[in-house]
């Protein structure tokens, strides 16, 4: 009985195998994993688009422009679950940066969890910004333990310099696990 | 002592008057020559022949085994067995006889053998007997007594023979039953050394087969181990490298924001993944061979079991010995020639 326990346990040595990285592509800017996701481009996206974070602690995400054309203005919408998420502060981005400060406001709704950010390119290089960069970064602070969800809503616009809108084919979304 | 030897010497001639129906006058008895037996029980065999010897009544007068020591004391030649006609011929003239029985018992492994020889003291003429006893110590008395009656020509009495066949049996049981507890303690034995050799084995591949004397198959058992061991590591290293570059290349590729530089990252970390699964795959496959080359390992050394100890005749081979004499090493062919 004894030299089958032995056995056994040298047996199971050999059953155990190495582990083995998961290899979950979720770049929220990879082309093909936004695809995956229904998003294509022109979008507008959160980077990162999930984090975890200590219950005391401020979560960092930026808003990007994914893959933009002729863009001279943005207002861009942000729901968030004011009951589990307030936001500490919000912080304009590189992308509408030209040789002069472009126009940039932002206005919370901490009740309702809406945050909207006013973005205009005022130049000098030109009168539209293009390609994938970031709007806005914003740090969220969690108000309560576990998952809440922020999404850019439907009701952003982009416009050209004409004022025009452009069409957008994703709103990304993102998630904090509250800890 | 001396107190008996007149009593001896009118025994021997009151014998003398009554010499007409016997075919020998007067006899004795020397302590037999033995080997492989002890003192106590050369002499007590030598007297239970004598005491059979008077039974058969074939001499007018048999000289006592207590007479023929104490003379023998007398000339101090107790402690010499006669073992040849002429010093059974001086013998029997020290004690007056005219006939003398010399002998000799032999142990060998699982046998006796049993000669007397009866000598003229006259003449030195030799009667000659042997027998062979198989079995037990304990019927060799019968077989002694037999022997006297023998030596004398006479039909052994029908005690001594139904004797014999009761020892005989006796002895044949006993050896079965010798033979039985051997093959148990052998099964014993064989079952320990199986269990032994399977647990060294189950320890360390090939251990079992060296301890039982199977060097060839010890040897193929740890190679084969040893090769796939290597090849477990050889494969573990292609694994590792494949490991850490993935933990290299993934946090470059969720920390990006270039589109192209996420797509190159993207296909580098899939090619690595690739690379790490496929050298999984190998190592549990390799793992799973030693696996089971170790358990047919265990198998083999506990069917195979201990090799039978080869004997002297059988053994030849090289050795590689310094001689002092040459200051030198020197390699040497042996091979037994019995």
């Amino acid at each position: 009985m004894h030299s089958i326990k032995k056995i056994i346990i040298i047996c199971s040595l050999f059953v155990i195998s190495c582990e083995l990285h998961e290899g979950i592509f979720d770049n929220p800017l990879d082309l093909e994993a936004a695809e995956a996701k229904g998003i294509y481009p022109p979008a507008l996206v959160f980077f990162p688009n999930n984090a975890e974070v200590a219950i005391q602690d401020t979560v960092e995400v930026e808003v990007y422009a994914m893959k933009i054309e002729n863009v001279g203005m943005a207002q861009i919408e942000v729901h968030y679950e004011a009951n589990k998420l307030s936001v500490e502060s919000v912080a304009q981005g590189s992308l509408f940066q030209g040789g002069n400060q472009p126009f940039f406001i932002t206005e919370n709704d901490s009740n309702s969890g809406i945050l909207t950010i006013f973005i205009t390119y005022l130049g000098p290089n030109g009168k539209a910004i293009e390609g994938t960069g970031d709007i806005a970064l914003i740090r969220f602070k969690p108000r309560s333990m576990g998952f809440t969800e922020f999404r850019i809503s439907q009701e952003s616009i982009l416009l050209d310099p004409d004022a025009n809108a452009i069409t957008l084919n994703g709103y990304g979304k993102g998630i904090i696990d509250a800890r | 002592m001396k107190s008996l030897l007149p009593f001896f010497y009118l025994f021997l001639i009151f014998s003398n008057i009554n010499a007409q129906d016997k075919p020998y006058n007067t006899m004795a008895v020397l302590v037999f020559e033995s080997e492989g037996l002890g003192e106590l029980d050369r002499d007590s065999l030598t007297n239970k022949f004598t005491v059979e010897l008077k039974k058969t009544q074939s001499a007018r007068a048999i000289v006592s085994q207590e007479v023929v020591k104490e003379i023998m004391d007398e000339r101090r030649l107790s402690d010499e067995v006669c073992t040849n006609e002429s010093c059974a011929m001086e013998r029997g003239k020290l004690l007056g006889v005219d006939h003398v029985i010399i002998g000799s018992i032999i142990k060998s492994q699982n046998w006796f053998s049993i000669e007397v020889e009866l000598i003229s003291v006259d003449t030195g003429s030799v009667d000659s007997r042997k027998s062979f006893y198989t079995g037990d110590p304990i019927g060799l008395g019968v077989e002694v007594g037999l022997l006297a009656w023998n030596l004398m020509n006479k039909i052994s009495p029908k005690h001594l023979v139904e004797e014999k066949a009761d020892k005989e049996l006796e002895a044949k049981l006993l050896a079965e039953q010798r033979a039985a507890e051997a093959a148990r303690e052998a099964r014993r034995r064989l079952r320990k050394a199986k269990l032994g050799a399977m647990l060294r084995s189950t320890v360390f591949p090939g251990w079992g087969q060296f301890k039982s004397g199977r060097k060839g198959w010890g040897w193929f058992w740890l190679g084969t181990e040893l090769a796939i061991g290597g090849a477990a590591y050889m494969t573990f290293t292609e694994y590792d490298k494949a490991y850490n570059e993935f933990e290299e290349i993934y946090p470059n590729y969720n920390a990006s924001t270039d589109h192209e530089e996420i797509a190159v990252l993207k296909a580098r970390a899939i090619k690595v993944l690739d690379e790490e699964s496929a050298a999984n795959d190998q190592l549990l496959m390799i793992a799973y061979a030693g696996g089971a080359v170790w358990v047919a390992n265990i198998i083999h050394a506990y069917v195979s079991g201990q090799i039978p100890e080869q004997s002297a005749a059988n053994k030849s081979g090289f050795h590689l010995v310094y001689n002092p004499e040459l200051k030198s090493p020197q390699l040497r062919f042996y091979i037994a020639l019995d």
